[in-house]
């Protein structure tokens, strides 16, 4: 049963997931390494400061192409966008626009007026405008991501979330408890046992404040979901590891900001580190299970977190 | 010809270079301080019966935190659906529960075998400095025998 972005009675929108809504994504703009954000604005900072205050006769194609270039080698974009066919499609959705331009009689000297420029140039914005929201509904239409073992993952201005279905066959899923029916465990590990899950994923370091855990399990139509909860009551924490079957795969939405997704690789697997205000989640997959730690942490103290499930004891 | 297209292509990369950021620095205002993860599903039984599960995991304990409510619609051709009927949690209290998840049925009913339903499920979280709710979109499920 795979979820969709489809307003129950609109069938016009369709995207993965059951998110609540079609929402701008951010633009490809993947940084692991936060030094790379911050030249690429730089130069975006820099290149707007001069789109913005060139003068006609100044202007230069060449460092046009140049800024474009190093923008797009700082942080290309994943989805390029092919302006070409855009422009065309523009062109048969909107020819009204362009048939006084192509039906006019060309005068047989033409003089620029600054009344013809003017219209022109309004004429020009308006066609800029309009190719923005077009492109703007492209975008929103493509979730961006990255395609790691057959899932993709996706995120927009307020959620992320994976689609796809996994390359690889799913080991047996084993359930001690009957549907329905939940289970409290003295720790995550008994839990993991118990449910013969023999991969990494419990961390071993914790930030201050946080010391003990309520650990639960429950199995729904939805599959496994295995909680481990903080007691302490000045800081939250919580790990959820849950199994997702072939058909769908993993289809839970993580909430976020408009921050972005910083990866970080670790023991042979990409965890994603998803903000949301002072909420800080990291997410991934291994095998069927998709995991989520999330509290009101640091990124540090996630990435410190995330490296200690792997560490060699 | 080139040229002007260059500069429209510009412009608009930063219009909406602008759009984004003001649109984003909109949304960053919308941070949900009691959601942090949700998921639905509609899935089909015996006899026609149609179960909706969700799971919600909270930022924190909350004091509620579950399904708000669920709107269903009803289909006889798999294409064209109607509104079947919104249920609340006021009215089904295993739609809500408190702490840091909710991970449970939240609403079953008896539909007609052959007719495709789907939901439209309000993840819901709230304590007593306020509430969050947001939809999560099903696929649709035929009833079945």
């Amino acid at each position: 049963m795979a979820e969709f972005l489809r307003n129950s009675q609109n069938s016009g929108i369709s995207s993965t997931n059951g998110m609540g809504k079609a929402e701008e994504p951010i633009q490809g703009h993947l940084t692991a390494d936060p030094s790379n954000k911050r030249l690429y604005f730089e130069v975006l900072d820099e290149f707007t400061n001069w789109f913005l205050s060139v003068a006609p006769e100044d202007f230069d194609e060449d460092l046009l192409d140049a800024y474009l270039e190093e923008m797009n080698e700082l942080s290309p974009l994943e989805n390029p966008i092919d302006s070409q066919a855009a422009l065309e499609r523009f062109h048969e959705r909107f020819p009204s626009l362009f048939e006084e331009q192509e039906s006019a009689p060309l005068p047989a000297n033409p003089q620029p007026s600054e009344r013809s420029q003017r219209r022109y140039l309004g004429r020009l914005t308006t066609v800029a405008a309009t190719i923005a929201a077009m492109m703007v509904t492209l975008i929103s239409a493509q979730a961006l991501g990255i395609d790691v073992f057959g899932f993709f993952a996706n995120w927009t201005n307020e959620i992320f979330y994976f689609s796809g279905s996994p390359e690889t066959t799913q080991p047996t899923k084993f359930y001690p408890l009957a549907v329905g029916e939940s289970a409290e465990y003295e720790s995550v590990e008994d839990a993991l046992s118990e449910f013969q899950i023999d991969a990494a994923l419990v961390p071993s370091w914790y930030p201050a404040g946080i010391s003990s855990f309520t650990v639960s399990a429950r199995v729904t139509d939805l599959g496994m979901g295995i909680y481990m909860v903080s007691d302490d009551e000045d800081s939250s924490l919580t790990l959820s590891i849950s199994d997702f079957n072939e058909e769908t795969g993993p289809t839970t939405i993580i909430e976020k900001d408009s921050s972005n997704v910083i990866l970080h690789e670790a023991g042979g697997c990409v965890h994603y580190i998803i903000n949301d205000g002072k909420w800080c989640n990291a997410t991934w997959i291994v095998d069927d299970l998709q995991c989520v730690i999330g509290g009101n942490i640091t990124n540090d103290e996630m990435l410190k977190i995330i490296d200690s499930i792997y560490e060699v004891p | 010809m080139k040229k002007i297209f260059k500069i429209a292509v510009s412009l608009t990369l930063t219009i909406g270079l602008f759009s984004s950021l003001a649109c984003a620095n909109a949304i960053s205002a919308r941070t949900s301080q009691y959601l942090n993860t949700y998921v639905a599903s509609i899935s089909a039984g015996r006899n026609g019966t149609i179960a909706i599960t969700a799971r919600v995991v909270g930022k924190g304990s909350l004091d509620e935190i579950g399904v708000s409510s669920i709107a269903i619609y009803e289909s006889s051709d798999g294409r064209n659906y109607a509104h079947y009927g919104t249920f609340y949690s006021s009215d089904y209290p295993s739609m809500m529960g408190s702490g840091a998840f909710y991970d449970q049925k939240a609403f079953e009913f008896t539909g007609t075998i052959g007719n495709t339903y789907k939901a439209t499920v309000y993840c819901y979280g709230a304590d007593d400095s306020g509430s969050d709710s947001k939809p999560y979109y099903t696929s649709p499920v035929t009833a079945r025998r």
